[in-house]
């Protein structure tokens, strides 16, 4: 009978150890310091870019001829002026486990971008966020119509990207500095956004064959097809932080700097991603949604 | 790993050589194979599948001598059949335990499964046929120190496909039946009352680059039954602290479950009453896990679990542990001997009612929010979104000796979008009618034939299904089933889906061997699903129990 009266005691002793064993997290946010400023030089821009939002998904079979057409034919038009994003959102992002289409690639802003802008069709997507015949969302075949209207626009708002990254001391966040400078006087509201966008992604993509889909993957369900310029999460969130608001004379400028923490999944096999992550930073004007120029840089230089 | 053979060994020595009289103890298992071959199809969205063949497979083997008793299961995916996550690609033994048992202590070490009270707080178990398996692998302490007070206490991992998942699991659980204890005083009392009380808590690395992470998450449950005569009531209560998880999209707002149910039973009627409400109750072992990996509690279903081919597997509905408020009722009649409906042998009816809301939450601007609360939620107050409604009547009589028969009518409404995951599906209202008629031809000799039809305008449209089975006991037995989607919408997709079966049962050993076409669905096991994926080709079974 002492022995049970000795384990009882250590049962009671061990539950109240238990009882122990709770966190209250109050503050979830870390007390990040501000990312320090920095000085851009005082330069002006001359070229205005295009940002191509495409909206894809691993579901959709006829999304490939899409990603084939950019890579095989404005690309190469428009070289570093055309920046791609790959939005992967609605019914053909979602996962379908029992077809082997595991991943989730889908992320709030880009399920916002969905349901604000309105995509029915694939594949599609926005230039600039300017309306092309009334409607954001421009379909393939009228991309490269599109693409010359902005290509012939000057550039109003100048925007200046730094990436900051301290690989030794701080290795998975980064600074975003961006310098926008107007270059003609506007009114309005306007934001900069940063975009975290992963490149070269393997995994299974729906792919119809010969011109329905992209005719350099084979396989009709390719589980090694590479996904290019993949949106993976918002800097400053889904609309960005405001930069100006109001009467902006020619020459004002303005800097803002956002802390961006990569999540574990970026994190693993770090030294090895790292090569394929990239920041797009952009400009708009908040009202219109009008992008007025966006600006890609690489995590590293290599 | 090495410990833990060592352990074994010395104590099969120890129990041999203090054995009085020869006795070897007594060694029982059970086998299971599941075998595919795959046919790429696609009328019916059957992938190809490069192995041609896939396998299921494992064998439990356990041996007992006297209080002790130690076993290991094997098993092997090579690969998964589809269906099941690619994550259990592999062979080996992950499961493997020694046990201790008198009549006050039960010790454990190795792996286990183990439930609190409803399993709101703590359940681990395993379901094959899901691909669900949350084990504990550590050690386990079950103690009666005195009669009718019954404690627990766990520590361990718990099994996440080949390894063990990041966090540690401690519990403990107590219950108290007053009868029992308080035996001079309410020992002869007809009500009786049992008490429960569980704590379970986890440790996971805090580390995370986002967010502050607790790194010790807590959790407590209190429950109650009274059970008098014909009456059964019985409630739980179950809080848990701040746990940001994939599953709530990292937010920090508490979460709590409440379950009640009440059951009266009498010699020919018998009605049943239970309610839930789960608010942010997903509790994992790795706060960055998804599916249906490594849950440490249990969220019990309040529905109806379907037998018959459509409704069991179409829309079945998957509990939300995120948050859901649901009721279930069903009433059982046996209509007499003699009656109008009883007939010679008397008939039941079945009447069950189904329902699950999402909650009514006040979700909070992000920039209002420095605390990631998340949402405000109204305590059992439901929500507007109607997730599911079952209301289904089953009449159930047997006319002669050779004939009896079933008589399904069922009602479902099935949110697919939050069910199933499945963005612009919406809400399918469908309509069911089962008639399941048995003929026994003669002592060897039975036939039973199927049929079921469902009628929607969602989803893929409407569906007919018949099954006969032909048994010769008593070892054979045949069946061919037919499913047609000959409601759907595209006429390419209104496919007719047979499949062919045939089996041999011996002693405890049944083969089954089948052929054709199976559609895509969920499987679902206690408000559990696992999403079956279309195939072609052919399909083997063995059981085997020793």
């Amino acid at each position: 009978m002492k022995k049970f009266r000795l384990l009882f005691a250590a049962l009671v002793i061990s539950t109240g150890l238990f009882f122990q064993s709770c966190d209250k997290v109050d503050q979830p946010y870390y007390d990040t310091p501000v990312c320090p400023a920095v000085t851009f030089p005082d330069t002006n821009g001359t070229t205005r870019n295009i940002l191509f939002e495409e909206f894809t998904g691993h579901t959709c079979g006829n999304c490939p001829s899409g990603a084939y057409d950019l890579r095989t034919i404005w690309k190469p038009m428009y070289d570093d002026r055309l920046i791609i994003v790959s939005v992967h959102a609605g019914v053909f992002a979602t996962p379908d486990i029992p077809a082997g289409y595991y991943a989730d690639y889908r992320t709030e802003a880009s399920v916002e971008y969905d349901a604000f802008f309105g995509v029915t069709g694939y594949p599609s997507g926005m230039v600039n966020r300017v309306p092309y015949a009334s409607q954001y969302v421009v379909g393939k075949v009228n991309w490269g119509n599109a693409f010359a209207v902005e290509a012939a626009k000057p550039l109003e708002i100048d925007l200046q990207m730094y990436v900051e990254h301290d690989e030794l001391t701080d290795p998975y966040s980064v600074c975003l500095h961006m310098h926008s400078k107007f270059l003609t006087s506007k009114n309005g509201r306007f934001n900069v956004v940063g975009y975290f966008v992963e490149d070269s992604i393997i995994s299974k993509q729906k792919n119809y064959p010969g011109a329905q889909g992209d005719p350099d993957y084979l396989v009709p369900q390719d589980p090694n097809y590479v996904h290019r310029h993949m949106l993976r999460d918002n800097i400053g969130g889904t609309w960005g932080v405001n930069m100006w608001s109001g009467n902006a004379p020619a020459g004002k400028d303005t800097t803002v700097s956002l802390k961006y923490n990569f999540q574990p999944r970026d994190t693993v096999d770090f030294s090895h991603r790292k090569h394929h992550y990239y920041f797009v930073g952009y400009v708009y004007d908040f009202d219109t949604k009008e992008i007025h120029q966006v600006i890609e840089k690489k995590l590293t230089p290599h | 790993m090495k410990q833990i053979y060592s352990l074994l060994i010395l104590s099969f020595c120890y129990l041999q050589a203090f054995s009085q009289e020869p006795n070897y103890g007594q060694v029982s298992g059970n086998f299971a194979l599941d075998a595919q071959y795959y046919i790429a199809d696609s009328t019916i969205n059957a992938q190809n599948v490069p192995e041609k063949t896939r396998m299921n497979t494992f064998a439990n083997i356990n041996y007992t001598l006297g209080k002790f008793s130690t076993g290991f299961r094997y098993e092997a995916y090579m690969k998964p059949l589809l269906g099941f996550l690619p994550g259990w690609e592999g062979q080996g033994i992950m499961y493997r335990y020694a046990q201790f048992t008198d009549d006050k202590f039960d010790v454990t070490i190795g792996s286990f499964y183990e439930q609190f009270g409803s399993g709101m707080i703590l359940r681990a178990y395993e379901e094959r046929a899901l691909g669900y398996d949350n084990m504990f692998d550590g050690a386990r302490v079950k103690f009666n120190p005195y009669k009718g007070v019954y404690l627990k206490g766990l520590y361990g991992k718990q099994r996440l496909f080949w390894r063990l998942a990041d966090g540690v699991v401690r519990g403990a659980d107590a219950e108290v039946n007053l009868n029992e204890m308080l035996d001079s005083v309410m020992g002869r009392m007809k009500t009786k009352f049992i008490l429960g009380a569980s704590f379970v808590s986890r440790y996971q690395n805090p580390a995370d680059v986002n967010y502050v992470m607790p790194a010790n998450v807590g959790s407590f449950a209190t429950r109650l039954n009274i059970i008098r005569d014909k009456w059964n009531v019985s409630g739980e209560y179950v809080y848990k602290i701040n746990d940001p998880s994939a599953d709530n999209k990292f937010i920090y707002k508490n979460g709590q479950g409440l379950l009640l149910q009440f059951n009266y039973a009498t010699k020919g009627f018998g009605l049943s009453l239970s309610g839930k409400y789960i608010d942010n109750m997903s509790f994992r072992s790795d706060r960055y896990e998804g599916f249906t990996n490594v849950f440490i509690n249990f969220n019990p279903a309040l529905t109806r679990p379907h037998t018959y081919n459509l409704a069991a597997t179409l829309y079945p509905y998957a509990c939300q542990p995120t948050g859901e408020i649901a009721f279930q009722g069903e009433l059982n009649y046996k209509f007499q001997k003699g009656t109008l409906l009883g007939g010679k042998y008397g008939a039941n009816l079945a009447v069950n009612y189904s329902y699950a809301n999402g909650l009514d939450t006040t979700t909070f601007s992000p920039e209002k929010d420095s605390a990631r609360m998340g949402y405000s939620s109204r305590f059992f107050g439901p929500g507007s979104n109607k997730y599911f409604r079952d209301f289904n009547i089953e009449f159930r009589k047997k006319v002669s000796d050779k004939f009896k028969f079933v008589l399904m009518y069922i009602y479902l409404e099935y949110d697919m979008e939050i069910v199933q995951n499945l963005i612009g599906k919406g809400t399918i209202y469908s309509h069911i009618g089962v008639a399941d008629l048995n003929y026994k031809i003669d002592k060897k000799n039975n036939i039973r034939v199927e049929v079921q039809h469902l009628y929607t305008q969602q989803d893929k449209g409407s569906w007919a299904t018949v099954l006969v089975e032909y048994t010769r006991s008593p070892h054979w037995f045949i069946g061919a089933l037919s499913q047609y989607n000959y409601g759907n919408e595209v006429e390419a997709q209104r496919v007719n889906y047979p499949y062919l079966t045939v089996g041999y049962i011996q002693n405890s050993t049944r083969i089954t061997m089948g052929y054709g076409k199976q559609r895509e669905g969920l499987f679902c096991v206690g408000g559990v699903c696992r999403a079956v994926p279309a195939s072609n080709g052919f399909t083997l079974s063995i059981t085997s129990s020793f």
